[in-house]
């Protein structure tokens, strides 16, 4: 005998779907039944409308980390050492050939050579060390560099995180601050010419300001 | 509006392309993926693990199975989730080695403080943090996939290895344990 659904059956039952209703990852019966429930029930209505300050509270909290590649190919390599060696034989080959008495002169000289002219750069180099380590691997604990802002931003209040992303992974922006109290988010845009990252930002729907804030406005 | 399917294709195009050099031992297709889904795999562990010194490590864990396992990758999926799947893996794995609590049903309240004691510590992100923290690494996986991935409830399954029903569940308690942690207007506390 089949049972009848209650309101308080499908009230649960939209309950457990309204974060995907909001994402749009539901199918068309489920999307309907969310609808039709949404009617008649002002209690998912506002957690409805709640959905973004979640999304956004869970993004406030989520810290950011470096990517560090270097660490990880020395590890694949060490792993590989079979496929190491094949791939190293076109270097072997070369250093065969290399080995020929005629041209070893020629290499002595040309090593004597790179010695001097290393000798030359180390020294003028040594002092700058730490700013040629600019890009290289960076531990998480490590503290970033500052970036400093230069596009001050607003974003529709629907807009999921996943939306901004896009349109910063588009504009090729990044965030630095925010929200301000006002619910703007202050960008760092690479480069001098601000134009086509602004140009991208200002194209995007979701993106209801974007302003250069390269000096301090006039108060 | 973008094209999305046109993108989609290109996408599974590439993605396609990539796996074969994986198949092929390809370095250099390794660091091609590595270096597009860091962010959002790095995103994903830091979310569920809430331990962001563990993150590089269990992120190259994971890498290093896509590298000796891509031959298991039938293409049922997306390799996006494919590799979340192993991300959870890895990250319980390494929650275990340092002796983290990773049971699912673990209280979605415990660690929450009292509305008073967050009143004192003037709403700051810390309370935020902490009411998070009051959630499993699952619960919280659930919650990373469903709003920053926008990943379907089925999907997120497959990928946690776990009925539907608790894909939904997981995903209620912990917008509910947010919502009681935190009391007053949600927008207050972001």
């Amino acid at each position: 005998m089949g049972r009848v659904v209650t309101f308080l059956d499908r009230h649960q039952e939209v309950q457990l779907l309204l974060p995907w209703y909001r994402t749009g990852r539901l199918d068309d019966a489920e999307r309907l039944l969310v609808e039709t429930h949404l009617g008649d029930c002002a209690e998912c209505r506002a957690d409805l409308a709640a959905e973004p300050a979640l999304e956004a509270a869970f993004a406030s909290a989520s810290p950011e980390a470096e990517a560090g590649w270097a660490a990880l190919e020395a590890r694949v390599r060490r792993s590989m050492p079979a496929q190491g060696r094949r791939a190293r034989r076109p270097w072997a080959a070369a250093g065969r050939a290399l080995m020929r008495p005629e041209r070893l002169k020629w290499i002595a000289a040309a090593q004597f050579a790179a010695l001097i002219v290393l000798g030359l750069a180390a020294l003028p180099s040594a002092p700058t060390a730490p700013a040629a380590r600019q890009g290289a691997y960076r531990a998480l604990g490590d503290a970033p560099a500052a970036r400093p802002g230069n596009v001050l931003a607003m974003f529709r209040p629907e807009a999921s995180v996943a939306a901004m992303r896009r349109s910063l992974d588009a504009s090729g922006a990044r965030f630095v601050d925010g929200p301000t109290p006002a619910g703007a988010y202050l960008l760092q845009v690479p480069g001098d010419d601000k134009g086509p990252a602004l140009a991208a930002l200002r194209r995007d729907p979701i993106v209801t300001m974007a302003e250069p804030i390269d000096r301090a406005p006039p108060e | 509006m973008i094209d999305r399917k046109q993108e989609q294709d290109r996408l599974q195009g590439s993605e396609e392309a990539l796996v074969e050099r994986l198949r092929q031992r390809d370095v250099r297709a390794l660091e091609q993926l590595y270096k597009a889904s860091h962010g959002r795999m790095s995103r994903f562990l830091l979310n569920m693990l809430r331990r962001p010194e563990l993150v590089e490590e269990v992120l190259n864990d994971v890498m290093m199975v896509v590298w000796n396992r891509i031959g298991d990758f039938q293409g049922a999926s997306k390799l996006s989730t494919w590799m979340f799947g192993i991300a959870y893996r890895q990250g319980l794995a390494a929650l275990r080695r340092v002796d983290e609590p990773v049971d699912d049903d673990r209280s979605a309240a415990s660690g929450a403080a009292t509305p008073e004691q967050e009143a004192a510590e003037g709403r700051s992100r810390a309370a935020l943090a902490k009411a998070i923290d009051g959630l499993s690494p699952a619960h919280r996986a659930v919650v990373n996939l469903t709003y920053f991935e926008e990943l379907g409830y089925r999907e997120i399954a497959g990928i946690l290895d776990c009925p539907v029903d608790t894909v939904k569940t997981r995903m209620f308690h912990a917008r509910r344990h947010l919502k009681q942690s935190l009391p007053g207007a949600l927008a207050d506390w972001i």
